[in-house]
């Protein structure tokens, strides 16, 4: 019994090979279901579910059916054409699933580069340095340079009218 | 409604398939490579060749009646979403791909639109009964029936089979009732099935097998 449950471990899996795509399951599953009466019971009881549906039939179409298609199918080509919206949104709803992921990488990328962007750029915001701290400097050098050569020469005229007395 | 007249012989009414002993497809292929296969056909209609659209319609529209009537159970409603469904791909013509099956984007609007309308009329909805010796009130039809020789008491039971088996498939969860409509009664594999709902096959597999369990275990009566 031990060892049956221990072969039974994780057969589900292999069941549904079983059931749902016969020809492609393992040789293996189908050699155990064979030889487990309880495995094989399991396959046996969902082979008649399956069965069983069978009974679920459904009516056959109106007549009327292609005629009112039709008439629609006028009315639809005659409406003005959808927007790009309506476009992108049908897109989205009925397209493949593959194509999600890399506008979602792309969509994601973009928003880290805005959004990484402004950060730094708030981030590194300074107050621009005075550039005229320099110039004012020069300016103010220049002005006591003049201020001493005034000096300089008035010294200078002095000695000179001493020197004529 | 214009018809389509297409010499080659492959080509057939119905509804996609089980792969049988064709291959496992790549997911990078390109359906529309078979001129007469339907994705081309599909491509054709989508640069606008209404005849090649009305080849679709014709071929398809009594598969999405059957599988819209199984989700919602009226005819009538069932008639107007398949009729909602060909409009639905009319209008989304140009964004179709080739990369899957036409019935994959196919079914994937029709589950669409199901989906919506259970969820739209939730708070609506009420035990249903059918009758079906009861002609339909908007067209006057009456349900195909397999056998017409029953006696009373054969057709009382086969009746109450029917609603019970309806019921405890109506009774799965969404995406199990799906897969079980898809693959049981429009012949799709669980490869396509998990194309259409957007799953792994592995997912498919375990939401297929899920819910065969679960009626296994409820129609216990029935089998």
């Amino acid at each position: 019994m031990e060892s049956t449950m221990n072969k039974c471990t994780g057969m589900e899996t292999k069941l549904a090979d079983l059931l749902l795509d016969p020809e492609s399951a393992p040789a293996k599953v189908k050699t155990h279901v064979a030889e487990c009466d309880s495995c094989r019971r399991e396959l046996d009881e969902l082979r008649a579910a399956m069965s069983a549906l069978d009974a679920l039939t459904a009516p056959e179409p109106s007549p009327y059916f292609l005629t009112r298609l039709d008439a629609r199918m006028r009315e639809e080509r005659a409406a003005p054409p959808q927007t790009w919206l309506e476009r992108l949104r049908a897109r989205f709803a009925y397209g493949p699933p593959m194509h999600a992921k890399p506008l979602a990488a792309m969509a994601l990328s973009v928003m880290l580069l805005l959004g990484g962007g402004a950060y730094l750029g708030v981030a590194n915001f300074e107050q621009p340095q005075s550039t005229t701290t320099a110039v004012v400097g020069d300016l103010q050098t220049l002005d006591n340079n003049a201020q001493l050569l005034d000096q300089l020469e008035a010294i200078s005229d002095n000695s000179n009218n001493a020197e004529a007395q | 409604m214009a018809t389509l007249v297409l010499d080659n012989p492959a080509l057939g009414a119905g509804g996609a398939l089980r792969p049988g002993a064709m291959p496992e497809p790549a997911r990078d292929v390109n359906y529309a490579q078979d001129e007469s296969s339907d994705a081309a056909i599909m491509l054709r209609a989508a640069t606008g060749d209404e005849a090649a659209f009305n080849y679709l319609v014709g071929k398809y529209h009594r598969a999405m009646i059957s599988f819209l009537y199984r989700m919602v159970h009226t005819q009538a409603v069932a008639e107007e979403l398949a009729q909602e469904v060909f409009l639905r791909v009319y209008r989304s013509r140009e964004s179709y791909r080739a990369e899957a099956k036409f019935t994959t984007w196919l079914y994937r609007i029709a589950t669409n639109l199901a989906v919506n309308y259970a969820r739209d009329t939730r708070h609506e909805r009420t035990a249903q009964n059918v009758y079906l010796d009861a002609p339909d009130e908007e067209t006057g039809t009456t349900p195909d029936l397999a056998d017409d020789e029953l006696t009373v008491e054969q057709r009382m039971l086969r009746d109450e089979r029917m609603a019970a088996i309806r019921s405890h498939v109506m009774a799965l969860p969404e995406r199990q009732r799906l897969a079980v409509l898809m693959h049981k009664y429009q012949g799709m594999d669980y490869r396509q099935i998990g194309d259409v709902l957007k799953l792994s096959e592995s997912a498919t597999k375990s939401l297929l097998f899920r819910a065969y369990q679960t009626l296994r275990d409820k129609l216990k009566d029935f089998v």
